[in-house]
C-alpha cells in the first residue's frame, strides 16, 4: 500500500473517515463541526462511517427557529442509551431553513441560548453543514462554536458526472464547465453567483422586463452549484428559475414553455445526481409535454431540446419504475426529423 | 463557586499523560469550580491579563466589604479571554467575607424571551431560597416569615399572569417545590407577546422594594450568623447574542433597579456596550467597569513577546504533559493561538487529531501546522461578508483596517467604528492591556500576507 493511500489527506471522505473513526474511539462526548463543500461527498463521508459503526442521522429541521434549541435538545435525548459507548449521531444541517438564510441563522442563535445543555449531553454528535454557510453561523455564534471539540473540513468534490447541455444555457458557461478542473469550476460558481445578482439588481430595479435574465441565469448557477456537488443549493437555484419561468410561461405560452421546459430538465438533472428518480421524473414529466405544442409547430427548432428531455425521462422512467407515457411518445416520434443531429 | 450542582465537565484534572486524554483535559469550558482551578489554573496568565485592573477590583470591594457598603461593577472582555474564570477567583478569593448570589443568564433564564424584569425575580426567587436555607443563613428568624408571605403575595398577585405558563399552584408554601416550579417557568419562558406588557412600572418597583426588605433581613442575619455578605453576580449576558437594540432595552428597564439594589454586583456585560455612545445613558453611573484584557504574544514592534510566551506555555503544561509535543510544537501552537485561549485550546485538540492521524505517539510541528492551516481557513471565511444584512462592513474595508492596525501609522485606525467592532469581535484585532493598544491576530497578519497586503517577511504572523 502506498503511503498516500495509509494516510489520505485529511480533508478527503477517506481522511476524514479514518481520522473520525480514530475519535470515535476516544470516546469523547461533545460537538465535532464538519463543513462541506458538495452534499455528495457528505453523504458519502456519512455512509463510510456508517460501515463501522451506528450512526443516527437526524436532519435538522425545527419547525420554528426559536423552537430549534428545544427541538434539537428534545430529539437528540431520544437517542441517549446507556451502556459503555456514547451513542454517535450525525445532524444534518440544510443550506437554508425554510428557504431563508435568515431563518437559518435565527436557528443558530437559539441553538447558542441552549448550548451547554445540547453540548454537554452523553452523546458523539457531529454536525455536518456546508461550507457555503458555516461562517455565517460560526459569525452568528462564536460561542457556540468555540464549545465544540473538533472542527474540520471535508473538501473533496465527487468527480464532475455528465453534464447535459440541456442544463446550461450558453456556449461559454458550458465550455467552462466541461474543461474546468476543480479550482476552475469553483470560479466558474463564483461567476455564476455574481451573475445572479446582477440580473437579480436589474429585475429589482428594472421590473419584470429582466426577469428571463434571472432565469436564464439561476439556471445556468443551478448547473454550476450541482457540478461542484452543492445538490441542495442546486436544487433550490432550479426551483426559484422553474417558479419565474412557469409564471413567464403562464402569461405568454409560446415564448416561455421552451424555457420553462429547459429549466425543469435542469432541475431534473440535479435530483438524478443525486439519484432521486421519483422527483427526477416528476420534473420531466411536466417538461415533457410543455414542450410538445410549440416542437409540433417548429419541430426543426426544437427537435434537439425535444430529444434530450424525452432520453433523460425514459432513463427516469426506468429508473423510478414508472410507465413512460406512451401517446407523448408517439406524437414526439411523428415529429422528429429521420436523422436528428447529435449535439 | 462550590454551589454549583451540575457535575464538572472536566473528567481528568491533571495533565493530560496521552494524546486522547488532551481531549479530556483542553476542554474550552471556564474553570469554575475549586478543583477545576487547582488543577488548570496558572498566575502567569493573570499577571499578563491585566492584573493591575482586576487588583483594582478586589480592592475596591475588600474596602467595600469593610466599610460595610456596596460595590458594584461591570466585567467587560471579549469572548475567551477568561471572565467567567476570573469572576470563580474571586469569589473564592473573598469566601470568607462574601456570598455569592450567581444568577448565569444561559443556564436559569430563557434568552429567547428575556425580559429585564425576568432577572429582577429571578433574583428574587434565588433569595427566598438561601433565606429558606439554614446551612447558608446560619438559621431561620420568625420575622422572616412575614417577610416571606409579603413575598408570596406579591409574586401571586403582581405576576401570576407572567408566572403561570408554568402551572405554578400558588396554595402552596413558599418553600423549596413552589420556588423550583417558578425557576422552571422562568427558565422555560412565555413567548413575548408583541404589544402588550404583562406588568405596570408599579409592580416592578414594588419587586425591587420588596428585594431589597429581603436582602437587607437576609443580610443582617448572614452577618450575624456568618459574618458575610452578599454579591450579587450576573453572568452570560455578552454571550447570549441578542441584538444590540434588545440587550439596550433590557439595560434602559434594568438600569433603575440595579442603582436600587442594596447588594454588592458584578455584571459582565459586552464589550461594545461599554464602549457604545449612549453608554452613560443606559449603563447606571454608579457602576465601576474592568476590563480583561487580551493576552499580546507579539509587542508592538511585531517581536515575540518572551514573558508571555513564558506563561502561556505554563498553562498549557498544566493540561498537556510536554513529553506529549515535540521541542517548539508549544510555541507555535501559542504564537498561531495569539494568545487567545480560546483558539490555542482548539489548535491543541486539532493538532492531538492530526497527530493521532498520522499515528504519531507526539505532537509535531507539522502536526501543529496542520491545525493551524484549519485554522486559518476558518478566519479567511470570517472575513467575508455573510450577504444576509445590508449593513455589513465590506471586505475590502476591513482588510484597509487591518492593515492600518497593522502598521500604526495613523492613530485613528483604532478609534471604534462599526468596522473595527467587527473586527474585534470576530478578534482579528486583539485589545492589549497597558497603554490599551490593539494588534492583529498572527493568522489574521498571515492572511495578508496571503492576500498580498503586506510583503511575504512581515513579521508578526503565525509562523506556519
Amino acid at each position: 500500500m502506498s503511503e498516500g493511500a495509509r494516510h489520505p489527506a485529511p480533508d478527503t471522505i477517506a481522511g476524514l473517515t479514518q481520522g473520525l473513526e480514530g475519535w470515535f474511539e476516544v470516546q469523547e462526548p461533545g460537538v465535532v463541526w464538519v463543513r462541506y463543500k458538495s452534499d455528495l461527498s457528505r453523504d458519502a463521508l456519512l455512509r463510510q462511517l456508517q460501515v463501522k459503526r451506528a450512526i443516527t442521522i437526524l436532519q435538522f429541521d425545527p419547525p420554528s427557529a426559536d423552537q430549534a434549541c428545544v427541538w434539537l435538545e428534545g430529539r437528540l435525548k431520544a437517542f441517549l442509551a446507556p451502556g459503555s459507548e456514547f451513542p454517535v449521531v450525525a445532524v444534518v444541517f440544510p443550506v437554508r431553513l425554510q428557504g431563508t438564510v435568515e431563518i437559518f441563522l435565527a436557528a443558530f442563535r437559539s441553538l447558542n441560548l441552549r448550548r451547554e445543555d445540547l453540548l454537554l449531553l452523553p452523546l458523539i454528535q457531529l454536525w455536518v453543514i456546508s461550507d457555503s454557510v458555516s461562517a455565517m453561523a460560526e459569525l452568528e455564534s462564536p460561542d457556540l462554536v468555540s464549545w465544540f471539540k473538533l472542527r474540520f473540513w471535508l473538501n473533496e468534490i465527487p468527480a464532475l458526472g455528465a453534464l447535459s447541455p440541456l442544463n446550461v444555457e450558453d456556449e461559454s458557461t458550458r465550455a467552462q464547465i466541461r474543461l474546468a478542473p476543480l479550482a476552475a469550476r469553483e470560479q466558474a460558481l463564483a461567476d455564476g453567483l455574481r451573475q445572479v445578482d446582477a440580473a437579480r439588481a436589474s429585475s429589482d430595479r428594472d421590473g419584470e422586463a429582466f426577469l428571463p435574465d434571472l432565469a436564464m441565469s439561476l439556471n445556468n448557477l443551478a448547473t454550476m452549484q450541482s457540478a461542484v456537488g452543492r445538490r441542495e443549493e442546486a436544487l433550490g437555484t432550479a426551483e426559484e428559475a422553474v417558479k419565474i419561468r412557469r409564471e413567464l410561461a403562464r402569461r405568454n405560452e409560446e415564448a416561455f414553455l421552451p424555457d420553462l421546459a429547459t429549466s425543469l430538465g435542469a432541475m431534473s438533472q440535479v435530483y438524478a445526481a443525486g439519484e432521486d428518480w421519483p422527483a427526477a421524473h416528476r420534473c420531466l414529466a411536466e417538461a415533457v409535454p410543455a414542450l410538445l405544442p410549440v416542437f409540433e409547430a417548429l419541430p426543426p427548432a426544437y427537435a434537439q431540446l425535444m430529444l434530450q428531455l424525452t432520453r433523460a425521462y425514459l432513463q427516469a422512467c426506468e429508473a423510478a419504475q414508472i410507465s413512460p407515457n406512451a401517446d407523448w411518445l408517439a406524437r414526439i416520434v411523428a415529429k422528429l426529423p429521420q436523422q436528428p443531429e447529435e449535439p | 463557586m462550590e454551589t454549583l450542582e451540575s457535575p464538572s465537565p472536566f473528567k481528568v484534572l491533571r495533565p493530560a499523560i496521552t494524546l486522547p486524554e488532551i481531549a479530556r483535559t483542553v476542554e474550552p469550558y471556564p474553570l469554575e469550580r475549586k478543583e477545576e482551578l487547582e488543577a488548570f489554573y496558572t498566575d502567569g496568565v493573570q499577571q499578563l491579563q491585566g492584573k493591575t485592573r482586576l487588583e483594582v477590583l478586589r480592592f475596591a470591594l475588600e474596602d467595600a466589604i469593610n466599610d460595610r457598603r456596596c460595590y458594584k461593577a461591570f466585567l467587560i472582555g471579549h469572548p475567551g479571554v477568561g471572565k467567567s474564570t476570573e469572576l470563580a477567583r474571586l469569589t473564592a478569593h473573598f469566601s470568607a467575607d462574601l456570598h455569592p448570589l450567581q444568577i448565569n443568564l444561559m443556564r436559569e433564564l430563557n434568552p429567547g424571551t428575556l425580559r429585564f424584569y425576568d432577572i429582577l425575580l429571578l433574583l428574587l426567587i434565588r433569595l427566598v431560597e438561601e433565606a429558606s436555607s439554614p446551612t447558608i443563613i446560619g438559621f431561620r428568624e420568625n420575622h422572616l416569615d412575614q417577610l416571606l408571605g409579603r413575598v408570596k403575595a406579591h409574586l401571586s398577585t403582581k405576576w401570576k399572569k407572567h408566572l403561570e405558563s408554568s402551572g405554578v399552584d400558588w396554595s402552596l408554601a413558599l418553600e423549596l417545590p413552589l420556588l423550583a416550579k417558578i425557576k422552571g417557568g422562568l427558565r422555560q419562558g412565555r413567548s413575548i407577546e408583541q404589544g402588550s406588557e404583562e406588568y405596570e412600572v408599579s409592580f416592578v418597583a414594588e419587586l425591587v422594594d420588596l428585594t431589597n426588605d429581603l436582602l437587607q433581613a437576609c443580610q443582617q442575619m448572614l452577618l450575624k450568623n456568618k459574618q458575610r455578605q452578599w454579591i450579587l453576580i450576573v453572568e452570560d449576558m455578552e454571550k447570549l447574542g441578542l441584538s444590540p437594540d434588545l440587550i439596550r432595552t433590557l439595560f434602559i428597564g434594568l438600569r433603575p433597579s440595579l442603582q436600587a439594589l442594596n447588594i454588592n454586583i458584578i455584571f459582565t456585560i459586552p464589550v461594545w456596550l461599554h464602549f457604545s455612545e449612549d453608554a452613560t445613558v443606559i449603563l447606571p453611573s454608579s457602576f465601576a467597569s474592568c476590563l480583561i484584557p487580551d493576552i499580546a504574544v507579539y509587542q508592538k514592534d511585531h517581536q515575540v513577546d518572551s514573558v508571555a510566551l513564558q506563561a502561556l506555555t505554563e498553562l498549557v503544561e498544566k493540561r498537556v504533559d510536554p513529553s506529549l509535543l515535540e521541542d517548539g510544537a508549544i510555541q507555535k501552537c501559542i504564537l498561531a493561538s495569539g494568545g487567545n485561549l480560546r483558539d490555542l485550546f482548539i489548535l491543541l485538540r486539532g493538532s492531538m487529531y492530526a497527530a493521532r492521524s498520522a499515528k504519531n505517539h507526539r505532537i509535531s510541528s507539522e502536526n501543529v501546522a496542520a491545525a493551524a492551516l484549519s485554522l486559518r481557513n476558518e478566519y479567511r471565511q470570517r472575513l467575508g461578508t455573510t450577504g444576509s444584512t445590508a449593513t455589513e462592513v465590506p471586505l475590502q474595508e476591513k482588510i484597509d483596517r487591518l492593515v492600518k492596525i497593522y502598521e500604526r501609522k495613523d492613530s485613528k485606525a483604532e478609534i471604534p467604528d462599526p468596522a473595527l467592532y467587527s473586527l474585534l469581535r470576530n478578534r482579528f484585532v486583539l485589545q492589549y492591556n497597558g497603554t490599551a493598544w490593539m494588534g492583529l491576530h498572527p493568522l489574521a497578519v498571515d492572511l495578508l500576507i496571503e492576500f498580498k497586503e503586506l510583503p511575504i517577511d512581515a513579521p508578526g504572523g503565525s509562523g506556519i
